[in-house]
């Protein structure tokens, strides 16, 4: 299953790198007189409204899709983990002063305020990029202070303290990489969602823009047109489902896969472990 | 079924555990084979792991999810064979259990009285005097002031007075065999001691059939008629207690004896057990206690150890035992 | 290092309620030895040895380590005075998952001033492995590859990294099977007989702090109630609740323990009938 899914993500992530490269040149350049053609052996998923075709499209457009992703939960990933490690080691003030504007944060509706920033910022993708880290990192942030929180609290870390080892490493070494584990699964999955409202700021229009064939945009230019050639939003639709989907399975095999206590089963040597009395 | 007097009350025969896992099925437990008689006490001991607590579990039917095959009659009636119902009313009737964790296994959300007088009132007796019988139950176990602790709730009570309520419960609707798996484990001295000799008590003034399973042998010393000494899945030796205690047959058992500091003789050397126990999957080849075994020799390793019924109560599983005087001499 | 604890009172404080977890608490760990601490679930012997190592504060009295108290913020980096080190019950929990045990006792090891160099690092840490009964190739080794009792070694060794002169043992083998337990304890009086340093060791086990410990102190809802020289405690206990403590434990002599549970039957048949 493991791999079926990574194989899966690792082809998504192959047409996002090579896609552009392999596509024919023709895939930009409108020919009205092609319009609407159905899917056919020379038009695999048929062409839109320009006569351009859907498949190559779609193969082009992943790459702003997928790797706009990536780009923007990487952002926000970075942002709320220093956030939440400063706020776990800075002290109460610290803590309490940054907790606070995450909350503020979460108390925005993410998308309303994503479109709003968008907007104000111009719209466009790189806009679209900047709304969603921005609206994004309070999320990971307060997860991830709670994880810490909790992880602090184990055995093994009061043992570190006693040892006499440093904050920053008890934190660094200790803390941190036994409470991303929660923060992994929450990236794979997010990156689905984000695909989502990278799309949504492209339909409503804050977000890429025609020509650029984001998967969004996509159905959005689409959206005008269905009566002609339901291919033409049917295809950037089940692409983005089925990303999506991906992406949310590999999050929750990795969660089973990188914790090395998981990963013990019947067969663990817990034996000679009793309950504490 | 009317119960032949000679025949055991419990009566496992090659009972094996399986789990199912990626590489097939992983035994868990290895054709063991136990006879317990009314009123006899019978106690299973060995380390974490070695399968006590899925014997047990089998004896009473709650393994549904695992593979176990073999054969367990109680008075002469095959239970493996019971539907899940049946299976529910043998429990309700005949078999008790008393579990180390009595937190655990009480409803924080019933009061104790109602949690005891419940098996009788499932039982189809009425709510009044399944009550008075909860009530005259706690008394017996020393639960002092019975009547307004039977209203009060589980959290109320101490960890010594919980496991007093889970055997309140598990004795009530009268049962022919008690097992309980490790119930002084999670207790202190002096409560483990108060248990323990309540349960002794009680056990004695009703003729109970017990299997009593601990990792901890001076519990059973004064308790069990006979002993069990389970490794790796399988029963590799059975004596009276006494002689178990004094001169026992079995190299492992004689390892776990020597391994226990004692308050009457602290002089001691204490010697480990080398290595720890195998996995189940990965037994070694021949004995499977041949690779931690102080008096291991090349055969060991390649043959698997035959039983060998002794005389009628000692029973051993190994190449090299230390046999007891009484059976030399014989 | 002796330690020597004088009138320490520690209160935990929930809303309005309070509980007194030490109370008065006075005792002498000499220098070089083994001292236990027993006593039953919530007379507060872990709350005794997380104030030792100054994990937990005191409210009142001192703990004073060859005379003076610890220096717990010695500088800003180093929260805790690595010269006392607490061992504690549950192994598993204990180790961080994520790393080998090797890391694990080379971030000790690292804290000693003379640890410049890679190389002695390294041999510092098969030393360490060999001086717990394990092999230098199980540094590579995660904590859930180990059994109960081989990790308990491995958290000896790596509280023993830093060069403690104090090492505090909070119940270290009661999750521990009889079979492995011995291998544990066998490390400890090792530890005390070659490197002479000093051992608490905190247990429920009464046969365990008999066959260890030099000197034994008995605890009871947060006072001791009595301490000395362990033969003298178990052989002569002076207070009702030790002798109680003593009569509750189970040794494995069927003759012994028979005749213990028939004297309660016979005390119970006594109370029914009158
Ligand atoms: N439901 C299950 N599925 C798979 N394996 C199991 C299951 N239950 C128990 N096991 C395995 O079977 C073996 C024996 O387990 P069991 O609980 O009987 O041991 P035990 O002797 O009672 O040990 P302990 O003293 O720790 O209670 C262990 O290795 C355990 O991991
Ligand atoms: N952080 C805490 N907050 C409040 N109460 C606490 C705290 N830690 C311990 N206590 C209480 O202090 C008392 C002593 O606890 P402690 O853990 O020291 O007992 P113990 O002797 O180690 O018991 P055990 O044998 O169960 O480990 C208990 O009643 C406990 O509930
Ligand atoms: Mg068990
Ligand atoms: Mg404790």
């Amino acid at each position: 299953m493991f791999w079926v899914i990574l194989s899966v993500i690792a082809a998504l992530l192959l047409v996002a790198l090579v896609g552009p490269m392999i596509a024919p040149a023709s895939v930009n350049t409108s020919s009205i007189l092609d319009a609407f053609s159905a899917p056919s052996s020379a038009h695999w998923l048929g062409t839109d409204a320009q006569g351009r075709d859907v498949f190559w499209r779609l193969v082009v457009g992943a790459r702003y899709s997928i790797f706009s992703a990536v780009l923007v939960v990487a952002g926000y990933s970075v942002i709320g983990v220093l956030v939440a490690v400063a706020a776990a080691t800075g002290g109460r003030v610290v803590d309490q002063v940054l907790m606070r504007v995450c909350d503020a944060g979460l108390a925005l509706p993410p998308l309303v305020f994503a479109m709003g920033l968008a907007a104000v910022l111009g719209g466009g993708l790189g806009p679209a990029i900047v709304a969603l880290i921005a609206t994004g990192w309070p999320f990971t942030a307060r997860l991830l202070r709670e994880v810490l929180r909790e992880t602090s609290q184990s055995p093994f870390i009061e043992g570190a303290r006693v040892l006499g080892l440093s904050k920053t490493r008890v934190m660094m070494r200790h803390i941190l990489p036994n409470s991303l584990d929660v923060l992994i699964v929450k990236w794979a999955a997010d990156i689905g969602f984000v695909i989502l409202s990278l799309s949504a700021l492209s339909f409503i229009g804050v977000g890429a823009q025609p020509p650029i064939p984001e998967w969004g945009a996509l159905v959005n230019e689409a959206a005008r047109s269905t009566a002609q050639g339901w291919w033409v939003i049917f295809a950037p639709g089940i692409a983005i489902a089925l990303t999506v989907t991906a992406f949310a399975l590999l999050g929750d095999q990795l969660q089973a896969r990188l914790n090395p206590l998981l990963r013990t089963s019947v067969t663990a040597p817990t034996v000679n472990e009793r309950p504490a009395s | 079924m009317s119960p032949d007097e000679s025949t055991p009350l419990l009566e496992v025969t090659q009972l094996s555990v399986a789990a199912p896992s990626p590489n097939g099925e992983l035994p868990l437990v290895r054709e063991v084979s136990l006879r317990v008689g009314r009123g006899e006490r019978l106690a299973i001991v060995g380390e974490s792991g070695s399968g006590k607590s899925l014997v047990a579990r089998s004896i009473a039917g709650l393994n549904r999810k695992l593979t176990v095959s073999g054969s367990v009659r109680l008075g002469g009636r095959e239970l493996l064979d019971l539907s899940s119902r049946q299976m529910n009313l043998v429990r309700r009737d005949r078999i008790s259990m008393v579990l180390q964790d009595p937190m655990a296994s009480l409803n924080p959300l019933m009061t104790v009285g109602a949690q005891v007088a419940e098996p009788l009132i499932i039982a189809g007796r009425g709510r009044r005097e399944s009550r008075d019988a909860a009530i005259r139950m706690l008394d017996e176990l020393g639960i002092p002031q019975a009547r307004s602790a039977a209203s009060g709730y589980p959290h109320e009570l101490s960890g010594g007075m919980r496991q007093r309520v889970m055997l309140a419960a598990a004795l009530i609707a009268e049962p022919e065999l008690l097992i309980a798996d490790e119930p002084t484990t999670a207790l202190d001295v002096r409560v483990q001691r108060q248990v323990l000799e309540l349960l002794h008590a009680v056990a004695a003034e009703r003729s109970l059939t017990v299997v009593m399973i601990t990792h901890d042998l001076s519990v059973v010393a004064g308790f069990a008629d006979r002993v069990a000494t389970m490794y790796a899945g399988r029963k590799v030796h059975e004596d009276r207690v006494d002689r178990l205690f004094a001169e026992p047959a079995h190299p492992y058992t004689r390892a776990l004896l020597d391994a226990i500091p004692r308050l009457d003789d602290p002089g001691a050397e204490l010697l480990p057990i080398a290595g720890t126990p195998p996995r189940p999957g990965a037994l070694p080849s021949g004995c499977s206690f041949h690779p931690r075994c102080p008096r291991a020799v090349e055969r060991c390793a390649v043959d698997v150890p035959a039983t060998t019924f002794a005389d009628d109560s000692l029973e051993f599983e190994c190449h090299r035992p230390l046999l007891p005087l009484e059976v030399v001499a014989r | 290092m002796s330690v020597h604890v004088t009138g320490v009172t520690k209160r935990f404080r929930s809303g309005s309620r309070s509980h007194l977890a030490l109370d008065d608490v006075t005792l002498v760990m000499p220098h070089g030895e083994i001292t236990g601490i027993v006593g039953e679930s919530g007379s507060g012997k872990s709350t005794l040895a997380r104030c030792l190592v100054g994990i937990e504060q005191i409210d009142a009295g001192r703990i004073d380590y060859d005379g003076s108290p610890l220096q717990p913020f010695l500088s800003r980096r180093h929260r805790y005075d690595a010269r006392v080190q607490l061992i504690f019950q549950n192994p598993m929990s204990s180790l961080n998952p994520r790393m080998t045990a090797g890391q694990l006792i080379e971030e000790g090891v690292r804290r000693v001033p003379r640890a410049r160099s890679a190389d002695w690092r390294r041999s510092r840490v098969s030393e360490l492995l060999e001086m717990v009964g394990l092999d230098a190739t199980d540094a590579k080794r995660y904590p859930h590859s180990f059994s109960g009792g081989q990790r308990q070694r491995i958290a000896i060794a790596r509280a023993m990294s830093v060069e403690p002169e104090v090492l505090i043992c909070d119940e270290p083998v009661s999750a521990l099977d009889v079979s492995v337990q011995a291998q544990v304890l066998n490390v400890l009086r090792d530890l005390q007989r070659q490197s002479g340093i000093t051992i608490v060791l905190i247990s429920h086990d009464l046969a365990v702090v008999r066959h260890l410990c030099s000197r034994v102190a008995v605890m009871f809802g947060g006072r001791v109630v009595e301490q000395g020289p362990t033969e003298a405690v178990f052989d002569s206990p002076v207070h009702d609740y030790t002798r109680s403590l003593l009569d509750a434990v189970a040794v494995p002599d069927p003759r012994r323990e028979r005749a213990k549970l028939a004297e309660f039957g016979e005390y119970r048949e006594f109370r029914q009938s009158g």
